[in-house]
């Protein structure tokens, strides 16, 4: 059945369990060259540039939502607590019309907030956060205390984390990386060209 | 009590243990099939059903590199459609008991009989080695697509290009898997599906006829 093991056999098993074991790296390399091309390819809201102005693709952006029942009165940025505000690298305003395609339905509890995008080239995510919220001249000042692990934001507009109180044990602002929660912390995060920074309140 | 059987082995290992035990269950069933079949295609249905099943539990440590392609497109082509669809649909229901059955079990069975139908469809043309190879490996990446379907069961179809880009590297494996299975393959499947019935069973044909009341 067997009997003829010649040299077509062997290099065929020779070649499969190189492919075994190089499969890890290639995998790797792969995702990562295929990247830019795949997210591009995504129009939903699986997308994490679904929704925002369509010349910030591939560009990187910082969006701060605003719990709508939490928002108080001396905030200073409460020209940002209603709707959604898109800002260019200058700060001046990005009009979306409401009714174009790829305009996304922001309900759930980010409905309040500003994107501020259109940057390149940072790596940094600290720096990038703080040049980024500077374009509002303080309304959206960054406070933060530096620790152990690095900046620790507590405060962004004037909507101190720490000082809400509701029906949880406490509150603190999220980070998101590109739709997912950031494994890192604002000062370690390493930006993408592509990356969309999110901040949000969350509680436990 | 010691517990003799609580031990974790290292995928490495499983494998080993895997692939020894594929081994041990590939050479007896061939020979138990050389000196007990009497060509009968139920048994030799059976035998290749087991073979695939066995041979996708076992070879799962390692993705999409697996026997069944192989069998059920050599299965195609030497014994018909309709044996490959049977193979098709009991390798995928019986190895995914174990695996982890879902939507995704249909399109398996689906997309290895649509494979088994087309071996049968081309059998005239698939005369030489080369082209068997080249069959196996273009049957591959044609399975992981269609497969892929199912995703569309759960997310939008704006998905489905840039899932079926990351699943490249898989596809790659399945190629190459398929390619190597087949060149080993070939040429036993082959000896066995056109193993012609030596020993007439006359299950239909009987001397005997019931006298009517």
């Amino acid at each position: 059945m067997f009997e003829k093991i010649g040299k077509i056999q062997i290099i065929s098993l020779v070649v499969l369990v190189a492919v075994i074991v190089a499969f890890p790296q290639i995998n790797k390399l792969w995702l990562e060259s295929t990247e830019e091309v795949r997210s591009s390819l995504i129009t939903t809201e699986n997308n994490t540039h679904y929704g925002l102005p369509s010349e910030w693709e591939n560009k990187q952006v910082i969006c701060i939502h605003f719990p709508v029942d939490d928002v108080t009165s001396n905030m200073t940025a409460s020209n940002f607590t209603e709707g959604r505000t898109y800002l260019d690298m200058s700060g001046s305003e990005i009009l979306i019309d409401e009714n174009s395609e790829g305009m996304v339905n922001y309900s759930e509890d980010r409905t309040t907030g500003v994107c501020v995008g259109g940057f390149e080239n940072y790596s940094a995510g600290f720096n990038f956060m703080l040049d980024a919220t500077n374009v509002t001249n303080g309304d959206l000042e960054v406070g933060y205390d530096d620790g152990d692990w690095g900046p620790y934001v507590h405060t962004i507009g004037g909507l101190n984390a720490n000082e809400l109180t509701g029906n949880f044990s406490g509150a603190y602002w999220a980070l998101y990386h590109n739709g997912a929660m950031s494994d890192v912390g604002i000062g370690d995060l390493v930006m993408k060209e592509n990356s969309v920074i999110v901040w949000q309140i969350a509680t436990w | 009590m010691v517990a003799y059987h609580v031990f974790d082995l290292n995928p490495v290992a499983s494998l080993l243990l895997n692939l020894s035990l594929l081994g041990i269950i590939c050479w007896s069933l061939l020979k138990i099939e050389k000196n007990y079949s009497n060509g009968h295609k139920f048994v030799i249905l059976g035998l290749l059903a087991l073979l695939g099943i066995v041979g996708r539990i076992l070879m799962s440590p390692i993705p999409n590199v697996q026997p069944v392609t192989v069998i059920v497109l050599l299965a195609g082509i030497r014994m018909g459609a309709k044996e490959s669809i049977f193979l098709a649909t009991i390798i995928a229901l019986f190895s995914n008991l174990i695996l982890g059955n879902g939507v995704w079990t249909i399109y398996q069975a689906a997309a290895w009989s649509i494979i088994g139908c087309s071996g049968a469809l081309f059998s005239n043309k698939l005369d030489t080695s080369m082209k068997l190879i080249l069959f196996a490996g273009v049957s591959g990446v044609l399975f992981n697509w269609f497969v892929s379907l199912s995703i569309l069961h759960s997310v939008g179809f704006d998905m489905l290009i840039p899932y079926l880009i990351v699943g490249i590297p898989y596809d790659l494996l399945h190629v190459v898997g398929n390619i190597t299975f087949m060149i080993w393959l070939s040429n036993p499947l082959t000896e066995i599906m056109s193993r012609k019935i030596e020993n007439n069973l006359n299950f239909e044909v009987s001397e005997y006829e019931p006298k009517p009341f």
